[in-house]
């Protein structure tokens, strides 16, 4: 557990945008507003019909303002066939 | 190293700029500020579809509007140099927010600021750490101070 | 002090960007979305803009993308605040994509 972003200073995390990217990549740096540096940056994208993409980022800098979930990053853990679910009906169609 | 530093030494390079209503802007960094204001040169905007492109002489952006940055490994190298620079000019480091002593009282304002500015140059990435009330306490305790009371 | 001059240098050396563009054809993005055009009257430190003939691009009512449509405002002062991008409309112009040839690379 950290309480600090320092403690994951060089260390591979995994970032959740407020426009719900995630992006993993080592964190070299961050200020009091946890604007962060990513070095080696790649961004992973769920879709519905393929297995999980990387898209490779190199040295991204995400703004403060715009980071929603900052975490720790295994990639042992990840699973790489996950797929992201049929988003759900809009509610006047399921009234139909 | 602080975002902000790293994008001081990206001056010159490549950057990719996104923005918060996701339009990106390709270009070359010119100037930045503490806000994360900038100018680029030869841009290349791309609406937020990806469908449309134009291309711009020189723009102006607002840190405030930005999301994230995309910089070459370059400026990372650059920014590492700096710093190493950095250390080696003023191994203390911290001496940053002396700056901000001109808020302990009004009074004297005149005398402490020669104080400071022989006091400030060589350092830069410190600035602002002064804020804590230590920094201010040293700022006050420095040579400046005794004029104060004198005048 | 110093980090203030510092700042100020900053901010100068930005603003003088501005300076550039003084009396000539802006294009400014607002926070909102709006899109506006109009020539550069004047502006202070905190990018507060004075745009003289200035038009409105109105947006899709659908999409908020901002159209060919224009909608006139005249004389306008747009706060600094709501400004996130200034590019000035000499040498500005819609080209195909760029990176088709760079995709096409890798």
């Amino acid at each position: 557990m950290a309480s600090t972003l320092k403690e994951w200073k060089d260390k591979t995390i995994c970032v959740v945008t407020c426009d719900g990217r995630i992006i993993i990549g080592k964190l070299i740096g961050h200020d009091q507003v946890q604007n962060l540096i990513l070095n080696e940056a790649h961004e992973r994208i769920y879709s519905e019909d393929t297995d999980v993409e990387e898209m490779p980022l190199g040295l991204y800098l995400v703004r403060g303002d715009n980071l929603c979930v900052v975490g720790e990053f295994d990639a042992a853990k990840m699973d790489d066939t996950i797929r992201v679910p049929e988003p759900l009906p809009h509610i006047y169609q399921q009234q139909m | 190293m602080l975002p902000l530093s790293l994008l001081r030494a990206a001056a010159g390079s490549p950057l990719l700029v996104e923005l918060k209503d996701g339009t990106t802007y390709n270009g070359r960094l010119g100037t930045c500020d503490a806000w994360m204001n900038m100018n680029l040169t030869d841009v290349i905007c791309t609406s937020a579809t990806g469908e449309r492109f134009w291309k711009l002489p020189s723009c102006y952006i607002r840190g405030s509007a930005i999301k994230y940055l995309r910089l070459s490994d370059a400026a990372l190298d650059k920014a590492v140099e700096d710093e190493k620079e950095q250390a080696q000019r003023s191994p203390a480091g911290r001496g940053g927010g002396r700056g901000r002593g001109r808020f302990d009282n009004s009074a004297g304002r005149g005398g402490r600021g020669r104080g400071r500015s022989g006091l400030s140059t060589g350092r830069g990435t410190g600035a602002g750490r002064g804020r804590t009330a230590a920094g201010r306490g040293r700022s006050g305790g420095r040579g400046p101070a005794t004029q104060t009371s004198s005048s | 002090m110093s980090t203030s001059t510092e700042k100020t240098t900053h901010r100068k050396e930005s603003i003088l960007e501005l300076a550039k563009m003084m009396d000539t054809v802006v294009q400014v993005k607002c926070l909102g979305g709006r899109e506006l055009k109009g020539t550069l009257k004047g502006y202070d430190d905190l990018v507060n803009l004075v745009l003289e003939d200035c038009i409105e691009y109105i947006r899709d009512a659908e999409t908020q993308m901002p159209t060919d449509r224009s909608r006139k405002l005249g004389l306008a002062v747009i706060r600094g605040t709501q400004v996130s991008l200034v590019a000035p409309q000499e040498g500005a112009e819609e080209i195909a994509n760029p990176f088709v040839a760079a995709e096409d690379d890798e």
